[in-house]
């Protein structure tokens, strides 16, 4: 307490210090001081706040759990040690070496793996990406994790399948597997164990070309557990006949399986029809919340229709398709697969649907001549459910009219067209009138001008903006027009939004 | 609980709480609000609240803006409770938004106040465990941190520089291999 006596100047001095003193960080304790460093998630704010001065550089030390490990470690091997004294609790490390070169230094190698295992044996996830000195002996050493749960492998050319079944019979604990474009791995013994095993619920292997899709086939009851699983291929699909070498016509026992917790399921550039291929989850899941089918060769309405009846939960559906020949009731047609007859399935019955994505690829204003979709098909299926988030892509049958439509659905937050070229200012000045609509993106139409841009901005007070390729909208007319603006002139192109492969 | 008294005015006098700030204020608060609380939960599941609940750590300035943030949310809750069940799913949606984006507005306003009583808010918020007032006033400091450089870091908040040049330049080395 300041005593009375004080004088009035003295006393004024003293609350200016107090005051002061409370301002500063120092009077947290270390477990508020790592409360707010636990909410940083970027890194380049974390070492800004390790430089402040030596408590919170312990402090953040302490609570940092993750970090991510590119070309400037070197050489990696030696550091390791220093690196998991730092930071204790490192339960999530990524070695990434995207855009290494030879000057950058040694990469990790399987030894580096070795000394990690030793130094930080309470790792959870490890993701190893771009690593090129990483072979089956490195995954050996991986299984000296004890406790990992998560094992993300992108461009790790030198394994094989071999040293995946070292993994699949020693990491007993693995919840997740990613397996992306690894070009060594053939054989699918690792798979087989690993369902076996049984505890996997996140399964993702894209862009590996010795994988096919009837090797899923073998992992059999491990699909009990499975919540997520992506299958992508990439390229065109020179065949297209399904041919799987276990199949028996009329005997499914291989497809015997049910996948009832499958909640994300994504299958990309594969053939399948009824009897044959991973179209077959496609009947059995009844968890399904969130679908993406892209250039699925041998999708039809059907499909979708089933999916409509066993999906109640269905969130999210993703549709990328591009036109192929269809077998239809008045003969062969040339036209993206899917009709109407899925979309209204879908608005019938999965009525707490918010997220749609419908990108038809190579299609352009007058080819093919259908496209399997009509507008009116398409406003339907969207005033029926509760889509809070929508995509259409190269939808050339989408005007003016349909814009309309779309301003009035009622819970549309976020909207991205896409090379809609048939929307001009009549049609986007409708958006002006959609009720909630805070994120909007716009790619590659040349349709609509910045008038009709900045009416709808002016109207809708948007949280972000996205404007890429569409030669009538300036950057100037959008600057500043709402919360987040992001200005590219470029086509970004299918390609490059990865959508496309 | 059982309440022995007859009508309903006994039981809300009973759902009442006194509070009792490090300056001696006395605030009277619903039940609900004060449990938002952990800190007073745990004092009221053990009976020992009748009196009042002195609270020294925390002083009367304080403790009205952080009763402000405990009434607005545990309105929200109750509304929300309430809504669920006599609304379809989509008016649902509705209500839910509606209720969301006026507490956030209300959260926002609330933390437009200076450092010091930031710092004293997350005191309080940790001392009395409520966990929403605890994280919204962490993101606060987190979020003013973002995209500071150290020297601005310490001078926003009156941190001492304890490290030595050399010790700075030890750490730079050690972090610039790690990235986003």
């Amino acid at each position: 307490m300041i005593s009375a006596y004080c004088s009035e100047y003295l006393l004024n001095l003293e609350i200016d210090k107090l005051a002061q003193l409370r301002f500063s960080m120092d009077n947290l304790p270390d477990a508020l001081l790592s409360e707010i460093a636990k909410r940083l998630t970027q890194t380049s704010d974390l070492n800004s706040l390790s430089l402040v001065s030596k408590r919170l550089y312990t402090v953040e030390a302490e609570q940092r759990d993750a970090i991510r490990i590119g070309c400037g470690l070197s050489p990696v091997t030696s550091a390791l040690p220093l690196l998991c004294s730092r930071f204790p609790n490192l339960c999530k490390l990524e070695f990434n070496y995207y855009r290494w070169k030879p000057n950058h230094g040694m990469q990790l190698d399987s030894q580096g793996l070795h000394v990690l295992s030793s130094f930080c044996p309470s790792l959870v996830h490890l993701t190893l990406s771009y690593c090129l000195c990483i072979d089956d002996t490195g995954l050996g050493f991986v299984t000296c994790f004890n406790k990992l749960m998560s094992l993300r492998l992108n461009t790790v050319p030198e394994i094989s399948s071999v040293g995946l079944l070292s993994v699949a019979v020693g990491c007993k604990r693995l919840t997740a597997f990613n397996l992306i474009d690894c070009k060594k791995v053939t054989s699918a013994e690792w798979l087989e164990h690993l369902g076996r095993v049984g505890s996997l619920e996140e399964l993702i292997v894209k862009y590996c070309k010795g994988i096919s899709q009837y090797d899923f086939l073998k992992f059999g009851t491990g699909w009990m557990k499975l919540q997520t699983f992506v299958f992508q291929n990439r390229g065109f699909l020179s065949k297209f006949e399904p041919c799987d070498p276990s199949y028996v016509p009329h005997r499914q026992y291989i497809y015997d399986f049910s996948c009832d917790n499958l909640k994300d399921l994504t299958l990309a550039r594969i053939i399948t029809v009824p009897e044959i291929g991973l179209g077959c989850l496609l009947r059995k899941c009844k968890a399904l919340e969130n679908l993406g089918l892209f250039y699925v060769l041998g999708l039809s309405d059907t499909e979708i229709i089933t999916v409509s009846h066993n999906c109640k939960n269905l969130r999210s559906i993703s549709l990328r398709l591009e036109p192929v020949y269809n077998e239809r009731p008045e003969g062969l047609v040339f036209s993206t697969p899917l009709t109407d007859d899925s979309l209204k399935a879908l608005a019938l019955r999965c009525t707490k649907l918010q997220a749609v994505e419908l990108t038809f690829a190579a299609c352009s204003r007058y080819y093919p001549e259908e496209i399997g979709f009509t507008q009116e098909g398409v406003v339907t299926f969207i005033q029926s459910c509760p889509i809070r988030d929508l995509v259409l892509s190269g939808a050339n049958f989408f005007d003016d009219e349909g814009m309309k439509a779309l301003s009035s659905v009622r819970y549309l937050k976020t909207l991205e067209l896409m090379d809609c070229v048939e929307i001009s200012n009549t049609g986007i000045r409708f958006l002006a009138r959609a009720p909630c609509l805070i994120n909007l993106t716009l790619r590659q139409c040349d349709g609509f001008t910045d008038l009709g841009v900045t009416e709808v901005c002016r109207a809708r007070n948007l949280e972000s903006l996205v404007i890429e390729g569409c030669s009538q909208v300036s950057l100037k007319a959008v600057e500043g027009a709402a919360k987040l603006v992001h200005f590219k002139e470029d086509y970004p192109g299918l390609s490059g939004l990865n959508r496309f492969f | 609980m059982a309440s022995a008294g007859s009508g309903d005015e006994k039981a809300a006098a009973a759902a009442m709480i006194t509070l009792i700030s490090s300056d001696n204020e006395k605030f009277e608060v619903t039940e609900a609000t004060a449990t938002l609380s952990q800190t007073i939960r745990h004092m009221i599941e053990d009976g020992c609240t009748d009196g009042g609940v002195p609270l020294p750590n925390v002083t009367s300035k304080i403790l009205a803006r952080v009763i402000e943030y405990c009434k607005k949310h545990a309105t929200a809750a109750a509304g929300e409770e309430g809504s669920s069940s006599s609304f379809s799913d989509a008016a649902f949606l509705e209500v839910d938004r509606a209720f969301l984006e006026e507490l956030e507005e209300f959260d926002d306003a609330f933390l437009e106040v200076d450092r010091a009583t930031l710092f004293d808010l997350i005191l309080a918020a940790n001392y009395l465990d409520i966990k929403g007032l605890l994280n919204l006033t962490c993101q606060k400091v987190a979020d003013s941190v973002k995209g500071k450089t150290p020297e601005q870091i310490r001078e926003m908040y009156n941190i001492v520089n304890d490290l030595t040049p050399e010790e700075e330049a030890e750490i730079r080395r050690e972090t610039q291999w790690a990235f986003e």
